[in-house]
């Protein structure tokens, strides 16, 4: 089934595409809301809630940019309010400048790349990881993100830096990616 | 420039890996999109099935009670007729109120009967008087009212039970003797009787709270209207719609058909007199018409707004065209509402049986859900537009339909038309559309109280 196909079918509420469209980007939106949730649980019901909006408004997707554009933005909206409702995106607000935080080396799994920057991520506190899912991912602006989050543009900035720098530390003790220098030798090493 | 680098390449790495991953929901997670999404349906004919379940319970209720009482009646004549002949020392106590005893219009809603079986001391002589105006109560009510239904109330029941009772007393020649001696003797105790007793009785008080269920089936359309107004450029400088719009004769450009639908509801009836009744209750209306239009690939859809009242213009895409398409197809507008109807119902002409009424009601109109189709201001595409729905509405409907009643049942057939007062869609749409119901209702009422 082509995508304008699925597209109509949705439009005209028809089971079948409206099946044929969430079997083919849940696994990848899902994945987006759980970068956003708590936990798994948290993340389906963000899913869940997510997709009932993509079919009721599909009627204003205006065929202007990508399908799957148009839904990621829908998913990252419903997490964001997810998150407020609940109050853990507040929670973490309050950690905000907490540089200290301790990573438990043991909760980083160790299967392939993919999944474990995920999980990576995850391990951030909350209102760091909000931002840099936003700024780094999902490629929003920091005035953007301001709007969304109902913070200043600086902290959104300054929450980035420090989550890019946690993310780092945890990588690096991971032994995901390697430190600048090491990578530039190994990449002149490389060249030679 | 070294950290510069590094910073773009950890950036992007952490966003190519994020996008590679892919996890997969759990079957519940689909299973709650869908029941949000057509679950409600469930809903709708739940409450179709629970109502017709009610009218079906009230249906057999009355149906059963009704024949038990047939057989009550049958059965109590027989063994009335036995009693009386095997216990000499009983006799029937019955009053009869009747204010038209001695008048030459009786009316028989004013008549009730009351039988009890009291033991007497003495003989049977003593007690002749009261037979004496059993019969002449008994001759009347015959000669009187000859088609009085005999089974369909206590009444009826009593005057079988008199009934037996004189025949057992002609069955028994020397009970008849003793009683035409007794007659001469006692007139005086049968002139207080009728004058006085029989008076002091209460009388039925009349019943005015009813209930009523009815279901119709209704051919649906709609009337299209333009806005009225006629856009100018120049005088409406401010608001200028960017989209081209027409104005009147939208039913010429359009291809709708009529469709079928149906009404569902329950009433509680207060008669305030004879002829009058009011009535107020809930119905479900199920309407829709079907439109013929045309597939077309996606193509934009614009809506320009009335200008007296926003001026704007609403752009979507739709891959449903008006006129020439790769494809026909046939759409459907459906409506799902819930009202509150308050109206008048006056009794015509008819007898106690069978009446003709006329009713009229307004009912506010509360839109549950919708699966509609606009045309755009320039007739050439259909697209939804939900802002555009107007939610709450009212409603008008007049009916007259036959009456027939079946003592405290009452059936009605008739023919019924509902127009929607307000246009389906809101004022900014220029476009008017009214909901016309024309149905065949079918109706049952029990009195209550």
């Amino acid at each position: 089934m082509t995508e304008e196909a699925i597209l109509q079918g949705c439009l005209h509420n028809h089971p079948v595409a409206q099946r044929e469209l969430y079997n083919r980007f849940s696994p990848k939106m899902l994945a987006v809301c759980y970068r956003f949730a708590h936990n798994r649980e948290d993340a389906e019901d963000m899913l869940q809630e997510s997709f009932i909006k993509v079919f009721s408004q599909i009627h204003t997707f205006q065929n202007k940019g990508a399908f799957e554009g148009w839904i990621r933005r829908i998913i990252v909206h419903t997490c964001i309010n997810h998150l407020k409702k609940n109050k853990r995106f507040n929670e973490s607000v309050d950690i905000m400048n907490a540089n200290g935080i301790q990573v438990r080396e043991e909760s980083i799994p160790s299967i392939v790349q993919a999944k474990q920057i995920v999980e990576c991520i995850r391990l951030l506190p909350i209102g760091y990881r909000t931002v840099l899912n936003l700024y780094a991912i999902e490629g929003y602006s920091h005035k953007e993100i301001a709007d969304m989050l109902d913070i200043e543009e600086s902290t959104s900035r300054s929450q980035y830096t420090r989550a890019k720098q946690m993310l780092e530390d945890i990588l690096l003790k991971k032994k995901i990616i390697q430190r600048p220098r090491e990578k530039m030798n190994w990449l002149m090493a490389a060249g030679r | 420039m070294q950290r510069n680098f590094y910073t773009d390449e950890f950036e992007q790495l952490v966003r190519q890996k994020a996008d590679q991953y892919k996890m997969y929901p759990s079957d519940h997670v689909w299973k709650g999109v869908h029941k949000a999404l057509h679950g409600r349906r469930g809903w709708y004919w739940a409450g179709m099935a629970v109502l017709l379940l009610g009218a079906g319970i009230f249906s057999a209720d009355y149906l059963l009670n009704r024949h038990s009482l047939n057989q009550v009646a049958k059965e109590m004549q027989p063994s009335l007729t036995a009693l009386q002949l095997t216990q000499p020392g009983t006799t029937a106590n019955t009053h009869l109120t009747n204010s038209d005893v001695k008048g030459s219009n009786p009316s028989p809603d004013r008549l009730s009967t009351h039988v009890d079986f009291i033991p007497v001391a003495g003989s049977l002589e003593h007690s002749s008087p009261l037979i004496n105006i059993i019969e002449t109560k008994t001759a009347f009510t015959e000669i009187g009212y000859p088609n009085l239904d005999p089974s369909t109330s206590k009444r009826s029941l009593a005057l079988n039970s008199l009934r037996a009772f004189r025949s057992s007393i002609v069955a028994a020649p020397e009970f008849a003797d003793a009683a035409s001696e007794s007659m001469m003797r006692t007139g005086e105790q049968v002139n207080w009787l009728e004058e006085y007793a029989v008076y002091q009785l209460a009388g039925t008080r009349a019943k005015k709270l009813g209930w009523m269920l009815h279901f119709s089936p209704t051919i649906n359309y709609r009337k299209l209207t333009g806005s009225g107004t006629v856009y100018s450029p120049a005088s409406e400088i401010q608001s200028v719609p960017l989209a081209l719009s027409f104005n009147g004769a939208v039913d010429q450009y359009v291809h709708h058909k009529p469709a079928l639908g149906f009404e569902l509801g329950s009433n509680f009836l207060y008669r305030t007199s004879k002829h009058v009744q009011f009535k107020a209750g809930i119905q479900f209306n199920y309407s829709r018409y079907n439109i013929e239009a045309y597939s077309s690939h996606p193509e934009k859809a614009t809506i320009a707004l009335d200008p007296y009242w926003n001026g704007d213009t609403i752009v979507s895409y739709t891959s449903v065209r008006n006129m020439s398409g790769y494809a026909q197809q046939e759409l459907a507008n459906q409506y799902f509402e819930v009202s509150l109807p308050v109206g008048i119902e006056v009794r015509l002409f008819g007898n106690e049986k069978l009446q003709l009424d006329v009713a009229g009601t307004l009912q506010p109109t509360y839109l549950l859900n919708r699966n509609s189709y606009l045309i755009t201001t320039d007739y050439k595409n259909y697209t939804r537009e939900p802002s555009l729905v107007r939610r709450w509405n009212v409603n008008a409907g007049v009916e007259t339909y036959i009456a027939y009643n079946t003592g405290t049942v009452r059936w009605q057939l008739g023919p019924q038309f509902r127009y929607q007062l307000l246009s389906t869609y809101a004022n900014e749409y220029p476009i008017k559309e009214y909901l016309m119901e024309y149905g065949f209702k079918i109706g049952v009422s029990k009195t209550i109280r």
